[in-house]
């Protein structure tokens, strides 16, 4: 999942970047509105966290740019203020929630992860694909309800798939939802991931969850709450 | 003197114009009499004139004073005008057909060419007399002294100076009542931009604009402009206030996120991330009370009265798309045309917090309404909220509506939010209860008085 932290706080902006990374979001953070207006109409983002108090263009008329630019992304703000009457600006001018200052960063992960579920159309915390079970708020995976082990990338490359399943996904569009734009697009570390899950999930090779379109793609075939 | 300007105008004008024309009246028939009396005196010399020219001395030294004389009204009997000729020792030597019946005196101390006018001694009717002493000369050059007197009844001066005077009173009372209609009219027209200016003063008091007009009289025109940058002044002033407390948390709260940041850190040991995690909770919730409390203003005196269901209707909104996953019912039962002389911001706190606290907490049904209503003394707004949720445990409700207090340090929830709507409803003077409501749930009731 590709989030972009638009923060000028440079503090907090790598407090959030390390705790996102280390929970496998491919990170982009950018400290003004201008950058943020960049990367959010150039990057495949999946979700936006924005502060309001930006030193150019208030955090309020970027998310109202974004909106205006047919950006769908889900958007959280992280204000330091508590007045009603600016939050519910915030969420008219196209935000999907927000976060009070200071916060818990698992409270920040937890309404990230419901927000991620919701744009994607899935209306509970857990994504169940026959006997794989992924649950977002716990961060596990169950497999015939026996927990299987990943990496946070295995399972963000996992929740993407799963979210977005019965659908052809290229390897581009995992490696800029997965990682963010340091990574070599040139490496088979997408493979080595695929292989990975693969082994994981379905050691016994009976459901053969995710197939491989030679030249498209990878697509994960067993549907969603089936 | 608290009586208006007005009155205290009409009833200095209308003294200075009654003693004015009161003024006027008592010259004018001052002067008319004397007038009127003068050309009495005027009439009785000319006649006099006429009996001096016609009497004459006989040469055995007798007064002879032929009749026909001029003036009929000597020949008619109690005509009014009488005429009589004294001889030096005060006897009537003739006297005027009119006369009979009639006695008057001579006046002897006369030295001869003075005349003299005096009120009659006539009984009943009021008269003027005219006395001239005279010497006479015949053809002998004998000479004789006779007072001459001609009396006139002042009948028809009285009549026409009582006349005049009447005709002077009604046209000047009436010109005097006239005036006072008209000065009534002037004034009220010269203070029509006064009473403007205090009743737009009152309308904005109401809340019913939000400036003076600036169509005022050119005096009134600097107070107006003056009076609009006061109020002017007070907005900013709480605007920039306001803002300088939000910027304020701003700095203050990107710090304090760093710090919360640190809880994860393995580096430290669980009692200071335990002590990390307390004191930044505390700060934070100091923070959020007390500006909150520094930012809430209670009853606007200089602001429009507030439509309050746009207000919960743009929560509501805002609370949907929040707990969008929650897949509540919210049951809103707002009357449109509630209107309440409030801040804006206070508004949205207070419907803010109850209305979070409600979508937060409920199971599925969120109810809302909002209504006209009154208490045993004032009338007000009635807000209702109810959630079909676990509710607030007596004993914990203190804790709640206390500030930074939680009642559940688990759930983020019951923070300062409810703690923010009891100050607010006790800063505009209403009341709170808490209780259980048909959906089983939370159930607050709160009461706003009208100012």
């Amino acid at each position: 999942m590709r989030v972009l932290v638009v923060e000028d706080d440079i503090t907090l902006q790598q407090q959030l970047v390390n705790s996102l990374s280390k929970k496998g979001y491919a990170v982009d953070a950018v400290d003004n509105g201008q950058d943020a207006l960049y990367f959010g109409t150039e990057f495949p983002i999946d979700i936006a966290i924005v502060d309001l108090g930006l030193p150019d263009i208030s955090g309020m008329d970027v998310i109202k740019q974004l909106r205006a630019k047919d950006l769908t992304f889900p958007i959280l703000i992280l204000t330091a203020r508590t007045r009603w009457e600016e939050k519910v600006e915030g969420l008219e001018a196209g935000a999907d929630d927000y976060l009070v200052k200071p916060f818990h960063t698992e409270e920040l992960l937890a309404r990230m992860n419901a927000l991620i579920r919701r744009s994607a159309g899935v209306a509970t915390a857990q994504l169940v694909c026959g006997p794989i079970t992924l649950d977002t708020n716990a961060q596990q995976v169950l497999v015939n309800e026996t927990p299987v082990q990943l990496t946070a990338y295995e399972y963000k490359m996992l929740e993407y798939m799963m979210m977005h399943s019965g659908r052809v996904i290229s390897k581009t569009e995992i490696t800029e939802h997965i990682y963010d734009q340091d990574f070599d697009r040139d490496s088979n570390v997408i493979e080595v991931f695929v292989g990975r899950l693969r082994k994981k999930l379905d050691p016994e090779e009976q459901h053969k969850p995710i197939e491989t379109l030679r030249g498209r793609g990878y697509r994960f075939s067993i549907p969603l709450n089936s | 003197m608290n009586s208006s300007i007005q009155s205290r105008l009409l009833i200095s004008a209308s003294i200075v114009l009654i003693s004015f024309l009161s003024l006027a009246a008592f010259v004018l028939d001052a002067a008319y009499k004397r007038g009127a009396q003068q050309a009495l005196h005027d009439q009785l010399q000319i006649h006099l004139y006429a009996i001096l020219a016609k009497a004459e001395l006989s040469k055995n030294n007798r007064l002879m004073v032929p009749s026909g004389l001029s003036e009929p009204r000597f020949m008619q009997v109690a005509s009014g005008l009488y005429a009589y000729i004294f001889d030096t020792n005060g006897e009537v030597v003739w006297r005027s057909s009119s006369s009979t019946g009639e006695q008057i005196n001579s006046v002897k101390s006369l030295s001869p060419g003075q005349k003299t006018f005096m009120r009659s001694s006539l009984p009943g009717r009021p008269s003027i007399e005219l006395h001239y002493k005279a010497i006479l000369e015949n053809a002998f050059n004998q000479s004789s002294r006779f007072e001459f007197v001609v009396i006139e009844s002042s009948d028809s001066l009285d009549n026409q100076v009582a006349s005049f005077r009447s005709v002077l009173w009604q046209w000047l009372g009436g010109i005097g009542l006239l005036l006072l209609i008209v000065q009534y009219f002037i004034i009220r027209i010269s203070l029509q931009p006064l009473r403007h200016i205090v009743l737009d003063l009152e309308k904005i008091q109401q809340g019913h604009a939000q400036h003076l007009e600036t169509h005022y009289s050119d005096e009134l025109k600097d107070i107006a402009n003056t009076l609009n940058r006061l109020i002017d002044n007070e907005r900013t002033h709480l605007k920039r206030y306001r803002n300088t407390l939000a910027d304020l948390a701003h700095c203050l709260k990107t710090p304090l996120s760093v710090l919360t940041g640190l809880y994860g850190q393995k580096s430290l040991s669980t009692t200071d991330i335990k002590t990390l995690e307390t004191q930044t909770l505390q700060m934070r919730q100091l923070f959020d009370y007390q500006l909150q409390k520094a930012a809430a203003k209670g009853h606007q005196t200089l602001a429009l009265p507030l439509q309050i269901q746009p207000i919960a209707q743009q929560i509501i909104t805002s609370l949907d798309k929040v707990y969008l996953d929650k897949q509540l019912t919210v049951v809103t039962n707002i009357d449109e045309s509630i209107k309440f002389n409030a801040e804006k911001g206070d508004m949205f706190e207070l419907f803010g917090n109850l209305l979070d606290n409600a979508y937060k907490w409920a199971n599925s049904k969120v109810y809302i309404r909002v209504q006209n209503g009154s208490d045993a003394t004032k009338q007000g707004v009635q807000i209702m909220i109810e959630d079909d949720g676990p509710g607030i445990a007596k004993n914990e409700l203190d804790n709640v509506l206390q500030r930074g207090i939680r009642a559940d340090e688990s759930t983020h929830g019951h923070g300062i939010g409810l703690a923010v709507v009891n100050e607010l409803v006790s800063l505009y003077n209403g009341s709170l209860k808490s209780g259980v409501g048909d959906l089983g749930g939370q159930q607050w009731l709160i009461f706003l008085p009208n100012r």
